[in-house]
């Protein structure tokens, strides 16, 4: 009898134990969550070149404005998702294919928000004074003005991180954003990512 | 018997005159007249002066440098002037005596004498001693002082720069005449368009733009009324008298005088309303009153509110220009459904983040605090809730202001209709009236009516919900009064959803959110995103920034509740988006039916 309830025990801790952690994984946005895949998406950018992070970037750019033109933004999102997806699992090491995802996912938000950051009127002006390709005018107004949220994000008070310490960046970077959202309209990954991808990509290769 | 009694009388009346003289022997006075003259005149232009409030001591600070310098060398060299050219440094050549009449000097003129004392005038007559003069200085300065207060009162800052520019407009410049041909085509290039046409010259620039140089287009030449170059200065002026005259004569000629004297006394008729629809417009009255009761407790401290009604009275605009897109509160706090519903508030009303607000957030005033029956106290009298609520002065006054508009604008259609009728004879263009400086609105029928301009909704928590209409008369004036009951939401993800559903009801009925009003793509075949797909894509570890672009389709507004038990995509959920959308589509309807003067 008492082995029975002890049985009995253990089964309701591990069912519990279960619960909870299906709970935590189907939740994947709460904030520790989100700080976590910060903390690796940083991670990734650290310790990927430069090279494979751009090449990674006009593979999506061409796949983009070819394989995935289309007005309905779901079907766009699931067209660039699964092309991403294709392109990271080619990678044959595990933490290289890892790190590919986690970069592979800014550079889409990054491609998705392009019209959110450069409005139309922008766009035409730049596509009329731009003397050289439209394509590098583009990316380095993107990343002007991804450079004025990094800007807005390190000049706060409050922000105070050494620079190697990617958890406390990453606190401080979903908190930054979470009020960027709720006062300047911007979406929340798209502050993630911008910022995300100046600061990865502002590193010495 | 009457020697002696001559003689008392006699002796009594010596007496008196020795005991007046006796009390006045201490006056004295030989003023020369130079002085005093000089003294009076002083105190008078000080007078003036201070009258004009010229000498208060921020008029003076206000005085630009210009003007001072001005002053100054204007007072000084007149002042210094005036004192020489008339001598007044020297002796006066006359001189008043107000003394005794016992040491009254010899020669003197008296004019009059009293109880011993003796007023009078002499002249030239050399009493070197007793004479009393200001010093030379003293003089010279009241000289100077004088024509200072004389500047000071004839002189402002606009009038000196007035001043200034007189010779510039009594001398003609080159805009003063009429151009040559040669003049226009040989003009130089604009201000600021050397580089411009540079470029052109080069081929860098298409076209000139603004810059390009005028051109002689012969259909559009109209003849200049300006003086010629060659035209003497006298016969261009005795042109411009005879145009006058002549535009005088026609000023008079077919009947225009007398349709000004028709027009002035239309004017005169409705005195009291042009003077009220100023006065409304001078004191900034407002122009619609619209008031929301409800029993919810105040989102701050009362006292914290009644410091702003009186040291910010227009804290409200800066307040909803900067509001967030979701409002932040404690978990237990007791105000929360306040705080919710003044976000509510002023998102869908007053937020210019979304496009033009449609009201103005001074002339909304939600009572808090307020009892569950206030409406049904307001249906029974009206006068006495809005007396209580301290806005019956205002809501009549927007009532009265919509009257004078409506007879403002009568008057101007009938004013329009005098010229209307004139300029039709002479063929000329219907000009505008101007009367009405800021604008009512274009016509009688597109004024707002009362209904619009004035409303009154309450707004209550209860155990269930539900809604009540009634109407209310107030001035001759039907209102129709909306109740709103809500239950208390329990739910944390959609108390601010919930709150918006139920505020926007309240303020329009008519107003409806639905799949066709959302931002949402609808996909083919699978119905509206927010299905079960998106449910499940959300959930996967991977791409968790991409997949969250799933979101922008899962309109919050549209009843998807899957994702009120969602805390964590809450929390990163794009609210901008579709707030926008439902704010713009309320604000849509709204304007409709509310509106302001």
């Amino acid at each position: 009898m008492r082995t029975f309830v002890i049985y009995i025990n253990a089964f309701i801790i591990v069912l519990g134990l279960s619960f909870s952690s299906n709970c935590y994984a189907n939740k994947p946005y709460l904030q520790e969550n989100r700080i976590a895949y910060i903390s690796k998406v940083l991670q990734a950018f650290r310790e990927t070149p430069l090279n494979t992070i751009y090449n990674t970037y006009s593979y999506i750019n061409v796949i983009e404005n070819n394989n995935c033109r289309s007005s309905l933004s779901d079907l766009k999102v699931e067209c660039l998702l699964s092309y991403a997806k294709n392109n990271c699992k080619e990678t044959r090491n595990a933490k290289l294919k890892g790190n590919c995802e986690f970069y592979s996912d800014i550079i889409v938000v990054n491609k998705i928000s392009e019209k959110t950051f450069v409005n139309r009127t922008e766009r035409y002006r730049m596509l009329r004074n731009t003397n050289y390709d439209f394509r590098t005018a583009m990316t380095s107004r993107l990343q002007q003005k991804y450079s004025r949220i990094v800007t807005e994000l390190f000049l706060r008070k409050e922000s105070d991180c050494d620079d190697k310490d990617y958890e406390c960046l990453s606190r401080e970077l979903d908190k930054f954003c979470l009020g960027y959202t709720n006062t300047h309209s911007l979406s929340w990954q798209y502050c993630i990512s911008a910022s995300l991808w100046f600061i990865g990509t502002s590193k010495k290769d | 018997m009457r020697r002696f009694r001559a003689r008392l009388e006699s002796n009594i009346d010596a007496h008196d005159s020795s005991a007046n003289e006796s009390k006045y022997n201490f006056i004295r006075l030989h003023l020369g007249t130079n002085s005093l003259g000089l003294a009076l005149a002083f105190s008078i232009v000080t007078v003036i002066a201070f009258e004009y409030d010229v000498l208060k001591w921020n008029y003076l600070k206000g005085i630009n440098h210009d003007l001072s310098f001005f002053i100054g060398m204007f007072s000084i060299i007149l002042g210094v002037g005036f004192y020489n050219f008339w001598k007044l440094g020297d002796k006066s050549v006359y001189v008043l005596h107000f003394t005794k009449s016992s040491i009254m000097p010899r020669g003197v003129n008296r004019i009059f004498d009293h109880k011993g004392l003796s007023f009078g005038v002499s002249g030239k007559i050399k009493l070197k001693k007793n004479v009393f003069e200001l010093s030379s200085v003293i003089r010279q300065v009241l000289c100077i002082g004088i024509f200072l207060n004389l500047s000071l009162i004839t002189l402002g800052n606009a009038g000196f720069d007035k001043l200034k520019r007189y010779p510039t407009e009594i001398l003609q410049t080159k805009s003063d005449y009429c151009e040559d041909e040669e003049d226009i085509i040989n003009a130089p290039p604009k201000e600021g368009c050397e580089l411009i046409v540079r470029a052109f010259k080069l081929g860098y620039a298409k076209d000139l733009g603004v810059c390009e140089p005028k051109k002689l287009d012969p259909e559009k030449l109209e003849v200049c009324h300006k003086r010629r170059k060659d035209e003497p200065y006298f016969h261009y002026k005795s042109r411009l008298l005879l145009s006058f005259v002549d535009n005088s004569v026609k000023f008079f000629d077919k009947n225009r005088a007398k349709r000004i004297e028709e027009k002035f006394r239309l004017q005169l008729k409705e005195l009291e309303v042009l003077r009220d629809y100023q006065r409304y417009a001078m004191s900034a009255a407002p122009r619609a009153s619209h008031h929301i009761w409800t029993n919810l407790p105040h989102p701050e401290n009362k006292l914290v509110e009644q410091y702003r009604d009186i040291f910010k009275p227009s804290y409200c605009i800066e307040q909803f220009q900067n509001q967030t897109n979701t409002v932040r509160f404690q978990e237990h706090d007791r105000r929360k459904d306040s705080k919710i519903m003044e976000h509510v508030y002023g998102q869908i009303l007053f937020n210019p983040k979304h496009r033009n607000a449609v009201a103005f957030c001074k002339e909304y005033k939600i009572h808090w605090a307020s009892n569950i029956d206030t409406c049904e106290r307001l249906k029974k009298n009206p006068k006495a809730v809005l007396q209580e609520a301290n806005v019956l002065s205002e809501v009549e006054q927007v009532l009265k202001r919509h009257e004078i508009a409506i007879s403002i604008l009568s008057l101007e259609e009938k004013i329009n209709k005098i010229e209307g009728k004139a300029n039709v004879t002479e063929n000329k263009k219907v000009k505008k009236s101007k009367i009405v400086k800021g604008k009512i609105a274009k016509g009688k029928n597109q004024i707002r009516n009362k209904s619009e301009l004035v409303s009154f909704q309450c707004f209550m928590q209860a155990k269930n919900s539900g809604h009540k209409q009634s109407k209310v008369k107030l001035n001759d004036t039907n209102f129709v009064v909306r109740t709103r009951f809500f239950p208390k939401t329990k739910s944390e993800g959609g108390v601010e959803i919930a709150m918006y559903k139920e505020f926007s009801k309240l303020m329009e009925k008519r107003f409806h959110y639905s799949r066709l009003t959302s931002r949402s793509d609808i996909n083919i075949g699978l119905g509206i995103s927010g299905v079960a797909s998106d449910q499940n894509s959300l959930e996967a570890p991977s791409y968790l920034f991409t997949r969250l672009e799933k979101l922008k389709n899962v309109d919050i507004f549209l009843g998807n509740k899957w994702i009120f038990e969602r805390d964590d995509l809450l929390e990163v959920y794009p609210y901008h988006v579709h707030l926008k959308n439902y704010v713009k589509s309320f604000r849509r309807e709204y304007s409709k039916s509310r509106g302001r003067l």
